[in-house]
């Protein structure tokens, strides 16, 4: 169990002293959102370097995987000693002097309280579920933890095998088109337990949602209260998909982690914090390596972005303080796509066919599902409710849900337009799992609505803009 | 949706006996949750309006009371569901080591599996099974061992198809025949390992 604490902590390690580089200037954020942004960040590099490894045929052993990172990490270190960067800042525990401070109501207090207990509940729950049970559902055998193990077994990614093996290719049912974040995060785990564990290997899975769920609540509770970002976040984590998801490797959570926290490094960065775009690339990059749906998402949010710079040409935004580390930064899913087209792999399943159909009564089918509350609360029901009485949307919404909105609108385009998702597939756990995916997005622009909703109880709309 | 009327005060347990079953929320509940939106939406949208707010504030500050009400007695009947589940994987799983709790998700088939490691060592195999879902499954857990079409290991796993000769040592599949099939190891009449001589 140490050795697995030890594999979860370096790329926590690694993300946090990236991130305290790179937000050195940034003197709002603190201690929490940093460590919340750490692990996921630092994990999707490591997967990247391993990956990297593995094609210049270095093998993925523990002592070739860890000593790259170790070497990053005290040199990283030693740069932020040497800029004399400001790496652990004084956490200001808000929340606790809320509910032990002097003023505020008692039943404000009483429900803080029970609120942050049912938090905590809800996610040591899913760690204790998660030690209980090994890897149990099919699809992440098939998809993920087959390679995974064939990877950690052969110390690398079955390159220089027959073209049937290549790159996992043939085992169970895997897929070989889709991005290794997933499975080289299970070789990592593996390589510090020294044997490949059906429980221990999946613990990766819950640590994404702790570092999301601290995120969501520290981001809302600056945007509206922490009453109601902890009231969201009690309600957010009610979902019964996200928890099965939380305690299984699946790679739908991790990708839901990394369009959202884009999407959050994006609100920032428009709000003239430059250090964000930076993050913003890197975790879109990250998304880029976890699911092949990501394009689907980041090609929408590079738009708005474009849109954002194009829009504020006047007031002299810095484009190389913006645009360029943006694009500098997503260059780390560049090996992945040279990679995957050069061995002409391609998106999605290999057993997806693209054959084109219509079928617009595919779009009440979603919708029907979607209203049926099955899996998301009623924040799904809720956002266009919202959304219409909140009156004018701000700029800012606008430019944070429309990428949130294509890339919803591509998966209804994909169940209309072709005879594989509109027929073959299984329709419904296919539509879950996809709005898995911008469940914490909906969640977050949930958030940011109440906000304005709120601020216009007793405002007029007009002195908003 | 497919709506039941008939049952609507009488809420069942989410579907899905497990956190292995697919989730399934009964109708009656949906019907229940619209039926408390709608009704904190025009009571409190009434209160508001009686308090001197515009119809539209009044409408706001409804739908956001509605949005956390519906909110809340959805999670009171998810985590019960969830705790629920929490509970019953305790009594399964707590306090064994990861090969029993595999041993415990995956049944007799994992047994089969344990000795199959043991007896193929790290020799490749073919494996024929008439159910896809236990083929897949017995391949994973052999990992790294894959299956080969032209591997000398055969495992069945209750093949309809298949037929071993114990005493002419033949084993036969369609239009496949093999000589000299040594029995390795029987699990029961339908499951065992051959070696090909």
């Amino acid at each position: 169990m140490i050795l697995t604490l030890v594999a979860l902590i370096i790329p926590a390690i690694l993300g946090f002293l990236i991130v305290s580089i790179l937000l050195r200037d940034e003197a709002t954020s603190g201690l929490s959102e940093r460590l919340s942004m750490a692990y996921p960040l630092g994990m999707g590099l490591l997967t990247v370097q391993m990956f990297l490894l593995a094609l210049v045929r270095v093998p993925l052993t523990l002592w070739d995987v860890a000593m790259p990172i170790m070497i990053e990490i005290v040199g990283l270190y030693l740069w932020i000693r040497k800029s004399k960067i400001v790496l652990i800042k004084m956490p200001s525990f808000g929340l606790f002097s809320e509910i032990f401070g002097a003023d505020g109501h008692w039943l404000k207090k009483i429900s803080l309280i029970a609120l942050t207990a049912l938090v905590i509940i809800k996610i040591g729950s899913i760690f204790v579920e998660t030690y209980l049970r090994p890897i149990f559902a099919w699809d992440s055998f098939a998809n993920w933890s087959a390679s995974a193990k064939a990877f950690y077994y052969s110390h690398g990614l079955l390159l220089d095998t027959l073209q049937e093996d290549f790159f996992g290719k043939g085992l169970l049912n895997r897929n070989a088109n889709y991005p290794p974040h997933n499975p080289l995060m299970q070789v990592w785990m593996s390589l510090w337990i020294g044997d490949f564990d059906e429980v221990l290997v999946k613990f990766w899975s819950p640590i994404y949602l702790l570092a999301m769920s601290a995120y969501l609540y520290v981001v809302m509770a600056r945007e509206t209260s922490r009453l109601i970002a902890l009231s969201m976040l009690v309600l957010f984590l009610s979902s019964p998909l996200l928890s099965i998801h939380s305690i299984e490797v699946y790679s739908d959570v991790p990708l839901s982690v990394y369009i959202l926290f884009s999407l959050i490094m994006f609100l920032f960065a428009m709000r003239g914090k430059y250090e964000y775009w930076t993050l913003m690339g890197l975790f879109s990059a990250e998304a880029l390596f976890t699911k092949d749906e990501a394009p689907f998402f980041v090609l929408p949010l590079l738009l708005a972005a474009a849109a954002f710079f194009w829009q504020k040409r006047r007031q002299g935004i810095v484009l190389r303080k913006s645009a360029v580390p943006l694009l500098a930064s997503l260059l780390l899913a560049v090996p992945w796509f040279v990679f995957k087209f050069s061995h002409k792999l391609g998106f999605g399943a290999d057993y997806v066919t693209v054959e084109y159909t219509f079928r617009p009564e595919m779009v009440w089918k979603v919708i029907l599902l979607l209203a049926s509350l099955m899996n998301f609360n009623v924040f799904i029901l809720f956002i266009p409710i919202l959304t219409i009485i909140a009156g004018r949307p701000t700029k800012e919404f606008i430019y944070l849900a429309t990428p949130v909105l294509c890339y919803a609108m591509f998966f209804i385009l994909i169940y209309t337009l072709t005879v594989f998702f509109s027929g073959s597939l299984m329709f419904n756990t296919a539509i879950f799992r996809n709005v898995l995916t911008y469940y914490p997005s909906i969640c977050f622009l949930t958030a940011l609505l109440i906000k304005t909703i709120m601020l216009r109880w007793d405002t007029p709309a007009a002195s908003l803009e | 949706m497919d709506f039941n009327l008939t049952d609507l005060f009488m809420i069942e347990r989410m579907h899905g006996g497990s956190v292995n079953g697919w989730i399934q929320i009964p109708s009656s509940f949906i019907v229940m949750i619209y039926c408390v939106i709608i009704s904190i939406t025009l009571v409190t949208a009434l209160f508001f309006v009686m308090k001197k707010n515009s119809l539209l504030q009044a409408i706001r500050k409804s739908m956001v009371i509605a949005f956390f009400c519906s909110g809340f007695l959805y999670l009171i009947y998810s985590e019960g569901t969830w705790y629920t589940w929490l509970r019953g994987d305790i009594n399964t799983y707590s306090g064994y080591s990861t090969e029993a709790k595999t041993g415990i998700f995956l049944g007799p088939l994992y047994d089969f599996i344990k000795v199959s490691r043991e007896v193929l060592k790290y020799d490749d195999y073919v494996i024929y099974s008439s159910d896809v879902a236990t083929r897949l499954m017995a391949q994973y857990y052999l990992l790294p061992r894959r299956n080969r079409a032209y591997a000398k290991n055969i495992i069945v796993l209750y093949d309809n198809d298949t037929a071993y000769d114990d005493r002419t040592k033949t084993f036969v599949r369609g239009d496949v025949h093999k000589e000299n099939a040594e029995l390795l190891f029987r699990y029961d009449f339908g499951a065992y390992i051959l070696r090909i001589k």
